[in-house]
């Protein structure tokens, strides 16, 4: 939203976000700066790019910006991964899914990113909410499920390209839990001092620092809070289908895997301290 | 003319106060004029509008409350 003044011809504009209603505070964080329970009909756009037909290599799908892959409703955002033929220019695959991303909308360096979502059980599905860095190489996964799999991955690459050295963490939920059903993840990074936390259902799971050991250098990674991860971080939700993830975990998309394939997000939230 | 608005805040929760500052380097503040025509008792005033205007598609109503001609505070609720 915005309020904008006019006078004398000259026109200036602020931009606001009215938001987190219900929604306490965690200590320490005392300032939302992006929040969207997606309470509307559409994607807003003020605060999400929404990709369109665009692939990348190690996936097995084409994202779309149509209601048969992103909608919202019932307050609830929904990335859809479908099986059907799809064909961009010369390239054609099997599956579609969805990608929004928050680039040149909203981005920060350090703070709380939270998600409260769920994701599906589709063999071969590939949920993610994940971070990247403006200008830097630096990737933070604040989580990655594949459908098959009960775990929830959360690991910070040095480089996006996966050519570097990373931090990752593989938390297996005590049975009856499920990412299938709506949990809150969130995730915490102190910028001057690289230190980063992973938070499930408010229970921390995993800490990181630049002590700990690199894999594969097995060096302290004092690059957390090195140049890779030295510019604002913006935001992604995406869902693959098939790719590198999901055939290195042993859960390729195949015959068996159902689709539709739902990942529902019941609201986005950023905080600074 | 330099014109900027500004928040005092990015986000708010339902309820909150939200006070959005106007600055201009030049005078914007509405302004008397007495009138008065040569060999005429009479004198008529009337004010000059600076013609600031503040639009919010959302529908909120903001109201100032303070303006010394070059700022100007106004006030609504989120």
């Amino acid at each position: 939203m915005s309020v904008t003044v006019t006078a004398a011809g000259e026109t200036a504009t602020a931009d606001y976000t009215v938001g987190g209603a219900g929604l306490p505070l965690p200590a320490g964080w005392p300032t939302v700066s992006f929040f969207d329970d997606f309470t509307g009909s559409t994607v807003d756009a003020a605060k999400w790019n929404v990709r369109n037909n665009t692939w990348a290599s190690n996936e097995l799908s084409i994202d779309t910006n149509r209601p048969a892959n992103v909608f919202v409703g019932n307050s609830l955002l929904t990335i859809r991964g479908q099986r059907e033929q799809y064909t961009v220019g010369g390239t054609t695959r099997q599956y579609t899914s969805g990608y929004l991303d928050t680039i040149g909308k909203h981005s920060q360096h350090g703070g709380r990113w939270e998600i409260r979502c769920a994701l599906p059980a589709t063999k071969g599905a590939w949920g993610a909410f994940w971070l990247r860095g403006d200008s830097t190489l630096g990737e933070i996964d604040v989580l990655e499920s594949v459908g098959g799999l009960p775990d929830i991955v959360e690991t910070v690459h040095e480089s996006t390209n996966g050519d570097q050295d990373k931090l990752g963490y593989d938390w297996k939920p005590t049975p009856g839990w499920s990412y299938t059903d709506l949990h809150t993840y969130a995730f915490e990074w102190d910028a001057a001092t690289g230190a980063m936390r992973w938070y499930t259902d408010n229970l921390l799971r995993i800490a990181r620092s630049v002590t700990d050991l690199g894999n594969p250098s097995k060096q302290p990674a004092t690059w957390l809070n090195g140049p890779a991860f030295a510019s604002p971080f913006n935001m992604r939700l995406n869902l693959q289908i098939g790719g590198s993830m999901p055939n290195s975990e042993g859960e390729p998309v195949d015959a068996t895997s159902a689709f539709p394939a739902d990942y529902r997000v019941d609201y986005v939230r950023a905080l600074t301290r | 003319m330099s014109l900027t608005a500004n928040l005092d805040k990015a986000t708010y929760n339902p309820g909150d106060t939200m006070t959005l500052t106007v600055v201009s380097d030049k005078r914007l503040q509405s302004t008397a004029l007495d009138i008065q025509s040569a060999g005429d008792d009479a004198k008529v005033t009337t004010t000059v509008q600076a013609g600031v205007t503040v639009t919010d598609p959302s529908g909120r109503k903001w109201t100032v409350k303070s303006d010394d001609g070059h700022t100007a505070i106004y006030t609504s609720t989120a």
